[in-house]
């Protein structure tokens, strides 16, 4: 049984490398990342699992990570937006223009590679299941519609 | 001055990749909160769980105790008064809270856990006071007066509040004789609409980090979209000198207004100074930023339209009545631009409007996407919709009938000038689009209906008439360039758009061209605000500015080398050369740092480029009648929607939006495009969920993401924009703003159609699943009835 | 962030937790069982929540995974909504699962969290009520069966200790196509305001609903007036007098719209599952 109370040491599988957190039970692995382990790319928008900015990907699959406890994933391996570099959805994003103001984009982002990474090419009812879960302001969802049916074809070409 | 007759352009029309995205997708774009001061102490605010009350006392005993906890603060430590335009709203609440989330208390600590968990121990006790529900209640004889003392508050000369009673502003639009048109009209039509305040929901909460040096050098970190407009109105309400005050605005995850004008700056300031200067954060929870920090004003307006029996208006009786909340903010100017544009795009010559800002005890309205024009777009497209059934008559030629036009004047006289945009070429397009003429209304099924709707639009620039920008351009050794301007980057791609104007001028590419993207105001030049879709206008134009003064001193500096007159020579693609002998020139790097003689002499130094740009002719209202040029330039347009509603239970889809605008030469068409779709978006969300519900004291029931709903993907219409391009002359490149327009139309045109679709003309918003059931029903109860319905 | 701090505890066995909650209560310490912790971590941020302890149950071998034992269908508790939905066999059960808040958030958002949370809807308890299923549960005074119908109203009436470790539905439940709707004020990213879940059963039809009374309830009243003569449109609205219970109104709809909303459900359900 592990009992954690008080400052406590973690260790997270976070972008391929083990990282060492000191963090507080209490702590979201939102807040871990952004506060402790110097990562800003996941963001914060609501802290209340709505709008899905801090979107990162818990063994592969998306998850709010402002609602996540830290101290409950040091078993888990987690992507954020820092460990996608170059990826095809990435490049699809700037293609297609899929963001304005680009502070959804993170999460954005890593629902769209999840979602790839796990149907292929997906039908749009499935892509709106996935990607309703990130709220976005500027786009009017066009431009992401428009980025992840890209990234789709993209994967596919690198695939043959 | 303006080369863009030719057709075959180097940067400009051309979608060109947004610079920032490669940070953007990779999550390296630092907003505000992704770097933070070392050392900064965190600010946690509590605010008020009432609408209108007394603050009788507030006990920080027990908060200030928590371990971490540098301070407690209350209203009483800070006996100042802000507003951009009327000084109404202290920093923290004094005596009086005015609105349910009003703040009430800050608390300063170590972790933003201890300011947190002190917060909660903070104990308030409020005496309940009655609460003013809508602007009719609280213009009401015998109303509670919101801000009893509201003579002895500061205003700029513009805002005419009126003392005893509720009315923040008052603008008075007074054109030709109504009261005699009114008589000759062959018809009328009377309407009522509201709807209640909402929220713009940026995905990046608000946010400011204040910091005071020890010579007294104020430094703020801010997502501001204002960074000068919040140096001048801290400088003002605080009374300190404003070169003492450093604002940097990075980029922002968003903004639509509500992050103009002065927003927590001023809390995080006085925070630091009760505290030695330290840096201070204050963020803002989701729920405050949609509560607390303000949202978009509501409105309850009536309008009447007198026409000739063609459709031809020939008066209008207009009053808009806007729920500016508890403080004024920039509601007071919001209604002042309701009132100049409140016929909406249609040359009615008699006119009699009154537009009112009125205090509620509701959260507080600023900007937002529209300024004024969305609210009363709604009114007015609501209008014609009725004057064309009344009369019979097809809601496209009956505003066809009526449309503005060059030549003609706008509410507050002035006549429209030739870079106005046409907008009945813009309302054929949409018509075309939409297949109008195939029919506006087509039963599906059963219970269900297909119906559109259309509607036209227009919107100036809401702006000071000293409203300015600048530029300066400098150059690296490579012979690259770098821009600072006071634009700031909210998702609308400022750094590419400039880009695009300095990459023409100067035929270099892109990549040689590097924009600043941080706008701090000790370091960069002036600009009034990034809003009012006019900063690609106007900071545009003092780029190009910048880049003519630079070209100059190049060839200024390169005459004697090149051994020719200055006049002889061009700057185009890295070079400056002899225009008649292009092989004869130097390249740029040789120059822009100062130019070195084979023999060592060296002469020019580093070139600065300087460009400025001002509105132009732009003059104050006359506090009567309204008259007077509000306007840098209006961008008129249509939209036109198409919804599918099952009217046995009300659900719905929008199936297309359709937007044909004029916004002069479109410098970037993909990132115009993006803007347009964004911006009707935002207009569906506003016409048929975007509202606060409150409870019977005023309290705001849903004040978090959960239950105020936005948009979201899957909800989305199929989207069509279609530009005209009729050149505004003193545009850059001729282009004209265009990155609000795309929501003013939508709430008329939406409304339009869903009352098509169940047959009766519907007044609110948000037009919800059960307001249509709701309307439906009772269509249909009164189609069963004895006296027969009226069908659209 | 949660304004306040705590003891987070993760048992090995069911024992364990049980101890865990037992000893954090006897010295005087709130605690609470957490499975997908969603609502736990949203309701402590702005205090509709405070605790001292937070044992977490989703490791827990028993709480997890999706097994066919002795003529029934287990689901642990720790299942999470997304797995639940994508489990094909019990129809009912995927699309009342698959319609809580999003997809992302159906990762974390467990079965168990779902039923026995904080939050009055509950969704995914209406196939396990439609279908007669059990629960196991495990507490204090050792592991029990219940069968649903018996332990819920309105919510699980777990007694102090005690934390839901599996759900159970018969095989049979397979085989039922069933019908099911949703409605929202608008988004369907949003709690319902109507939720209907029926099913044919060789003793009549079935209904259950959530978001119409404020919580789930399967009426047996209700389903004789669906199983027995007369329209479809008659049926049901015998059906929903006979629910006891008042129909909400609040912002997210008015009880006339609701109700509206239950009756067309109920009368094109019947239409449906009668063919």
């Amino acid at each position: 049984m592990k009992e954690y109370d008080g400052l406590v040491r973690i260790e997270l599988t976070l972008n391929g490398e083990k990282r060492t957190a000191h963090v507080s039970p209490a702590d979201t692995l939102l807040r871990a990342l952004r506060e402790n382990l110097g990562m800003t790319g996941t963001k914060l928008g609501c802290e209340n699992g709505d709008c899905g900015a801090c979107t990162l990907l818990v063994d592969g699959k998306p998850v709010k990570s402002c609602y996540t406890l830290a101290v409950d994933v040091d078993d888990k391996t987690i992507t954020t937006i820092e460990g996608l570099v170059n990826t095809d959805v990435q490049q699809a994003f700037i293609e297609e223009y899929g963001f304005q103001c680009g502070y959804c984009t993170p999460g954005v982002i890593l629902n769209a590679y999840a979602l790839l990474e796990e149907t292929f090419e997906p039908n749009p009812e499935e892509t709106r299941t996935w990607m309703e879960s990130n709220l976005c302001r500027c786009t009017g969802y066009e431009g992401i519609e428009k980025s992840v049916k890209r990234a789709a074809e993209l994967k596919k070409r690198a695939e043959r | 001055m303006n080369d863009a007759t030719q057709s075959d352009t180097h940067a400009i029309g051309k979608s060109f990749a947004r610079r920032d995205g490669p940070d953007k997708v990779h999550g390296r774009t630092r907003y505000t909160d992704d770097t933070s001061v070392r050392g900064m102490l965190y600010a946690v605010l509590l605010t008020s769980t009432h609408a209108h009350a007394k603050i009788v006392s507030i006990d920080t005993a027990e908060a200030e105790k928590v371990p971490g906890v540098r301070g407690v603060f209350t209203g009483k430590d800070f006996p100042f008064r802000v507003g951009l335009y009327l000084g109404d709203k202290p920093p923290l609440a004094r005596d009086t809270v005015r609105y349910f989330g009003e703040p009430v208390a800050a608390v300063v600590a170590y972790s933003e856990r201890a300011a947190a968990a002190a917060c909660g121990k903070i104990k308030v006790s409020y005496e309940e006071l009655p609460v003013v529900n809508s602007p009719r209640e609280a213009l009401a004889r015998d109303a509670p007066i919101i801000h009893p003392e509201m003579d002895s508050y500061v205003h700029i000369p513009a805002i005419l509040p009126e003392p005893g009673s509720n009315v923040g502003n008052r603008t008075k639009m007074r054109k030709g004789d109504p009261g005699r048109a009114f008589e000759e009209a062959d018809v009328t039509v009377v309407g009522e609409y509201e709807f209640p305040p909402a929220d713009h929901v940026a995905m990046e909460p608000r946010i400011a980090i204040a910091e005071i040096q020890a010579d007294g050098q104020i430094v703020i970190r801010s997502s501001t979209q204002s960074p000068f407009g919040v140096r001048s109105i801290m400088s003002n309400c605080l009374d300190i000198p404003t070169g003492k005050i450093t604002v940097i605005a990075p980029v922002v995850g968003g903004g639509f207004g509500g992050k103009a004008g002065i927003q927590l700056e001023p809390l995080a300031y006085l925070l630091s100074r009760e505290l030695g200067g330290l840096p201070v954060r204050l963020a803002n929870s989701r729920e405050q930023d949609m509560v607390s920090s303000p949202g978009a004003p509501g409105l309850q307006s009536r309008v009447k339209f007198g026409a000739k029996k063609d459709g031809t208006v020939i008066a209008a009786d207009i009053e808009y009545l806007f729920d500016s909340g508890g403080y004024a903010d920039y509601a007071v100017n919001v209604s002042r631009a309701a009132g100049y544009s409140c016929t909406g795009p249609y040359n009615i010559p008699n006119l009699k409007a009154d537009s009112l800002s009125v205090y509620t005890n509701h959260p507080f309205g600023t900007a937002y996407r529209g300024f004024g024009h969305i609210e009363m777009a709604y009114s007015i497209e609501r209008t014609m919709e009725l004057l064309a059934e009344k009369l019979g008559m097809d809601a496209v030629a009956l505003r066809m009938k009526n449309l503005i036009q060059a030549g003609d004047t706008t509410p507050t006289q002035d006549v429209l000038d030739t870079n106005t945009g046409d907008i009945k070429e813009c309302l054929r397009r949409v018509s075309k689009l939409m297949e109008w003429e195939d029919g506006a209304k087509v039963q599906v099924s059963d219970s269900v209906v297909r119906a559109k709707g259309i509607s036209c639009y227009w919107k100036a620039p809401a702006i000071p008439t000293f409203t300015d920008a600048a530029a300066i351009v400098t150059f690296n050794e490579d012979g690259s360039l770098n821009l600072t301007t006071g634009a700031v980057e909210i998702g609308q791609g400022i750094y590419t758009g400039l880009s695009q104007l300095v990459a023409e001028r100067l035929g270099m590419d892109m990549d040689m061209i590097h924009v600043v993207e941080e706008v701090a105001t000790n370091r960069g030049p002036h600009d009034w605000t990034t809003a009012a879709s006019r900063t690609l206008f106007m900071a545009g134009r003092a780029a190009l500015a910048a880049v003519d003064d630079a070209v100059a001193q190049i060839k200024r500096v390169a005459a004697a080398p090149l051994r020719c007159p200055e006049e002889d020579l061009a700057v185009y693609g890295g070079r400056v050369f002899i225009a008649d002998d292009p092989e004869q020139g130097l390249p740029l790097s040789q120059l822009v740092l100062g130019y070195v003689y084979p023999d060592g002499n060296a002469v020019g130094g580093p070139v600065i480029g300087r460009g400025k740009y001002i509105a132009r002719h732009l003059s104050n209202l006359d506090p009567d009648t309204g008259k007077g040029r509000p306007g840098l330039e209006w961008t008129l347009g249509a939209e036109g929607v198409e919804v599918e509603v099952d009217l046995r239970d009300g659900t719905y889809r929008v199936l297309r939006a359709v937007c044909a605008m004029d916004v002069g030469k479109v410098i970037n068409p993909a990132l115009a495009r993006g803007q347009v779709v964004g911006a009707m978006a935002m207009g569906i969300g506003y016409t048929t969920r975007e509202a606060f519900s409150f409870d019977s004291r005023g309290r705001v029931e849903n004040g978090k993401l959960r239950d105020f709903k936005i948009m979201r993907y899957g909800e989305h219409p199929q989207y069509t924009v279609d530009f005209v391009e009729t050149p505004q002359g003193d545009g850059p490149y001729l282009a004209r703003g265009l990155g609000e327009q795309g929501i003013v139309g939508m709430p008329g045109a939406l409304s339009a159609a869903f009352s098509r679709a169940v047959g009766v003309q519907l007044n609110r918003m948000p037009v919800t699943p059960e307001y249509l059931w709701s309307a439906a029903s009772a269509a249909s109860a009164g189609k069963n009835s004895v006296q027969g319905g009226q069908a659209t | 962030m949660i304004p306040f701090d705590f003891t987070y505890i993760r048992p090995q066995s069911s024992e364990e937790a049980v101890t865990a909650y037992r000893q954090a209560k006897e010295a005087g310490n709130a605690a609470l069982y957490l499975s997908g912790g969603t609502e736990i971590v949203t309701m402590a941020r702005d205090r509709k929540l405070t605790f001292d302890v937070l044992i977490d149950l989703k490791r827990l071998p028993e709480c997890r995974g999706i097994d066919r034992d002795q003529g029934e269908i287990r689901f642990g508790s720790a299942v999470s909504l997304n797995d639940a939905q994508k489990y094909g066999n019990v129809p009912l059960l995927s699309m009342a699962a698959g319609a809580v808040a999003d997809h992302s958030v159906r990762n974390s958002i467990t079965v168990g969290g779902n039923i026995a949370g904080r939050l009055p809807y509950r969704e995914a308890v209406l196939p396990f009520l439609l279908f007669d299923g059990t629960v196991e549960i495990a507490g204090p005074d050792g592991n029990r069966n219940v069968g649903v119908m018996e332990i819920f109203d309105k919510r699980l009436k777990l007694s102090a200790g005690e934390f839901l470790v599996a759900l159970r539905v018969p095989e049979s439940a397979s085989e039922s196509t069933g019908y099911y709707r949703r409605r929202q004020k608008d988004s369907r990213v949003d709690y319902p305001i109507m939720t209907l879940c029926m099913a044919r059963h060789e003793d009549g039809i079935r209904a259950a609903t959530s978001g119409v009374f404020g919580f789930p309830v399967r009426s047996r009243r209700a389903e004789k007036a669906l199983s027995a003569s007369g329209t479809p449109a008659e049926r049901s609205r015998n059906a929903v007098e006979a629910f006891d219970g008042k129909v909400q109104s609040n912002m997210r709809g008015a009880a006339d719209y609701r109700r509206a909303l239950l009756l067309q459900a109920m009368e094109d359900g019947l239409r449906q599952l009668e063919g």
